[in-house]
């Protein structure tokens, strides 16, 4: 069992607030991943068996959501969106400079483990971009400037705060 | 039965199909990728877009969703049409790897097919292609290439509803997508091998299959599988004698669109250890001098013993040509009693779906001839030691029955098979036959469905149909020899003898066989009559 009683009963009340328990699906991902940092296959397994789907739908699910992690990830997960809208407005200028910037490449994680970058699909900011999810704050109109201070106040905040727990 | 109209021409269709069925069912293909007709709609592929004529004028729809009703009116093949199509087939391409002469699936792949008349020939795109796994261990019989796949989701739809195993899904987004099991899962059911088949690319290919044989040089034959007592229909693939593969062909009352695994691979027996020659005491002699012994055998037997002390086994994987003309003769030579059905069960692991616990293709047809198949029976006439000698047709002689026949006294053994099996070794005279493969023939499954195999293959050296060989071996014992010469001549005699098989010939059976279960009309017929 991945998870403890109290942890259980989490995930038990969140699913009765569902007329359907396959409905509560996003919600116990949430909840797995605000546990552990990631969501594990146990925690997959568990909520599978709890919503009563396969294993394999969940997964399905997960990874369709760019919010969700598999693995554990840097303290700030920079995710560039690269769609249409982005990609013509000149998304993968950001990215290789973020790379640049970080000495990883898009998928990887920084040494300290301070920052991830992700590429991903459309975060319906298509109107601002190239644009750029951090955690949970978004950063629009993005030019390689924008991410330089960016990184900067990033890096200062981190050191401020210690490496995530 | 709705009228619709397609490219101006009106056509009658069945109702209660969409509009991919009911074209085909007027001879008009449209082109489809994610359709399958053994599994739900899921419109995700567009490649079947058609113009159909609505209320607010002409609209592009997909086929595959739009059922086929009355006065519907669409055009499948304007220039709006191929364009639409043009473009699906571009994006379908935009990240495919195009690694068709190093792809199994080259030669009957639905991109290659739909590209020669679609295609664009130039690539637009200057972004590089995505990159996936290209060798992704998916099961034991199955390997999974990302990168060609199309993301259909029929793959994923099988496991759900057919085998409802669901171990199948699309995991991730946009350029992500790719097909994928739970970590640390496989695709492992006893019907996985499907996946394979329905997949219109490469992207899943067969273990057992690839890289062995291009499809083109493949000859195919209609035939049905031996593997248990359901029949599975299917399609024998072949080429300079040696067999491929086997793959499902449809049949609605027997197995769908689908075949198991283990029957799948069963095509593998006819490669190995065929039995070519004729053997005396497990060692080759000329044809002529083994059957003239043989006769000699009987001959003598039946002169020194009487009828009584000879015996015949028919066989559950024989055709039932084979069988009734063992039957037949021997009856003619011996009397009806001296025939006895197998003298054991070869059971194997079933299911509710295909896979049936009887592992022989013809049990049903030895009681339909009137064969006893209670092994019991069989077993105490093998027991009586009267028996002075038993002619036995093909039989795999896994079991302890005939070891244990050979330990307490032992008859004559005359052995008619197309293995080379530890019978073939121990009989005293060996005669080669055919396997399924090599002749046409029928069997009847376990829902009393009679259904035909057309010959594949030439026989193995010195092999000959088993009724043929019969017929040889008895000819010395019968007053007049019926004048056999193929199958069809066989068929003359069963029809005369079998009132269900009137008016039939072999190659009038339908393909997808003929049910031999009384019909509905017949039973109350029967049942009117019981009353009176
Ligand atoms: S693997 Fe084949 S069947 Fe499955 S989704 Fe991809 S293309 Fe379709
Ligand atoms: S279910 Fe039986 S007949 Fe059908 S494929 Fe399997 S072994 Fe062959
Ligand atoms: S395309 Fe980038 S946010 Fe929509
Ligand atoms: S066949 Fe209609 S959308 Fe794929």
């Amino acid at each position: 069992m991945p998870f403890t009683s109290e942890q259980q009963t989490r995930f038990e009340k969140a699913v009765a607030k569902y007329p359907h328990k396959q409905a509560a699906l996003l919600t116990c991902l949430w909840i797995a991943q605000e546990i552990d940092g990631y969501i594990t296959t146990a925690a997959m397994e568990y909520i599978a068996q709890l919503l009563e789907i396969p294993p394999s739908h969940v997964i399905s699910v997960l990874t369709f959501y760019s919010m969700y992690q598999t693995e554990p990830i840097g303290k700030y997960h920079i995710q560039v969106c690269h769609t249409l809208s982005c990609a013509l407005a000149g998304a993968e200028k950001i990215i290789s400079h973020l790379e640049n910037r970080l000495g990883i490449e898009a998928g990887e994680t920084t040494e300290d483990q301070l920052f991830t970058l992700t590429r991903v699909e459309c975060l319906a900011s298509c109107g601002t971009g190239p644009m750029c999810q951090v955690n949970r704050s978004f950063h629009e109109n993005l030019t390689p400037e924008k991410i330089d201070a960016l990184l900067d106040t990033l890096k200062k905040e981190g050191a401020a705060h210690g490496p995530q727990s | 039965m709705p009228k619709i109209i397609i490219d101006a021409v009106e056509y009658e269709v069945e109702a209660g199909q969409n509009l991919i069925q009911a074209a085909a069912s007027v001879g008009i293909t449209i082109p489809h990728y994610c359709y399958h007709p053994g599994l739900s709609v899921s419109g995700n592929c567009r490649m079947c877009l058609v113009e159909v004529k609505g209320p607010r004028g002409v609209m592009a729809q997909i086929a595959c969703s739009t059922p086929a009703t009355e006065g519907l009116e669409v055009m499948v093949n304007t220039d709006t049409v191929k364009k639409m199509r043009q473009g699906v087939m571009e994006f379908l391409l935009l990240n495919h790897p195009i690694d068709c002469p190093i792809c199994d699936q080259a030669g009957e792949c639905g991109l290659q097919d739909y590209y020669m008349d679609y295609g664009l020939y130039t690539n637009r795109s200057t972004v590089p292609k995505v990159k996936k796994n290209k060798v992704v261990d998916v099961g034991p019989l199955v390997m999974l290439d990302q990168e060609r796949c199309i993301l259909c989701s029929r793959c994923v739809r099988f496991c759900d509803e057919v085998t409802h195993s669901n171990e199948l899904v699309i995991a991730g987004r946009g350029e992500k997508c790719r097909i994928q099991t739970f970590p640390g899962k496989q695709l492992d059911n006893p019907y996985s091998a499907n996946v394979v088949d329905i997949c219109p690319v490469g992207a899943l290919t067969s273990k057992d299959f690839r890289f062995k044989k291009r499809v083109w040089f493949l000859s195919t034959a209609k035939s049905v599988c031996t593997g248990c007592s359901k029949g599975c229909n299917i399609y024998l693939d072949h080429e300079k004698g040696q067999v491929y593969r086997y793959r499902p062909r449809h049949n609605a009352a027997v197995n769908d669109y689908w075949i198991c695994d283990e029957g799948r691979l069963s095509y593998k027996v006819l490669n190995e250890n065929c039995l070519q020659e004729a053997l005396i005491h497990g060692e080759a002699h000329p044809y002529s001098t083994v059957l003239e012994r043989a006769q000699a055998a009987i001959a003598h037997t039946l002169e020194k013993h009487g009828k009584v002390a000879i015996g015949a086994l028919a066989s559950p994987h024989a055709s039932l040509e084979d069988n009734f003309v063992l039957q037949d003769l021997l009856g003619q030579v011996l009397g009806p009693d001296q025939v006895w059905g197998p003298a054991h069960q070869e059971l194997g692991s079933s299911d509710d779906f295909l896979r049936q616990a009887d592992k022989t293709p013809n049990r049903a047809g030895l009681a339909f001839l009137g064969i006893s198949t209670d092994p019991e029976a069989t077993q105490k006439q093998l027991a009586n030691p009267e028996l002075k000698l038993l002619i036995i047709l093909e039989n795999n002689c896994e079991e302890a029955a005939f070891d244990q026949l050979l330990q307490t006294h032992r008859p004559t053994l005359i052995y008619l098979g197309s293995k080379q099996n530890r019978l073939a070794q121990k009989a005293d005279y060996t005669l080669p036959i055919t396997n399924h493969a090599e002749q046409y023939g029928s069997y009847v499954n376990s829902e009393q469905r009679l259904q035909k195999v057309y010959r594949a293959l030439l026989p193995s050296g010195d092999a000959q149909p088993g009724w043929q060989a019969l017929l040889s071996l008895l000819k010395p014992q019968l007053k007049a020899t019926p004048s056999y010469s193929d199958v069809e001549d066989v068929w003359g005699q069963l029809r005369e003898k079998i009132p269900a098989l009137k008016g039939l010939s072999f190659y009038e059976l339908p393909e997808d066989g003929l049910s031999l279960l009384p019909t509905e009309t017949e039973v109350l017929v029967a049942e009117e009559v019981g009353n009176v």
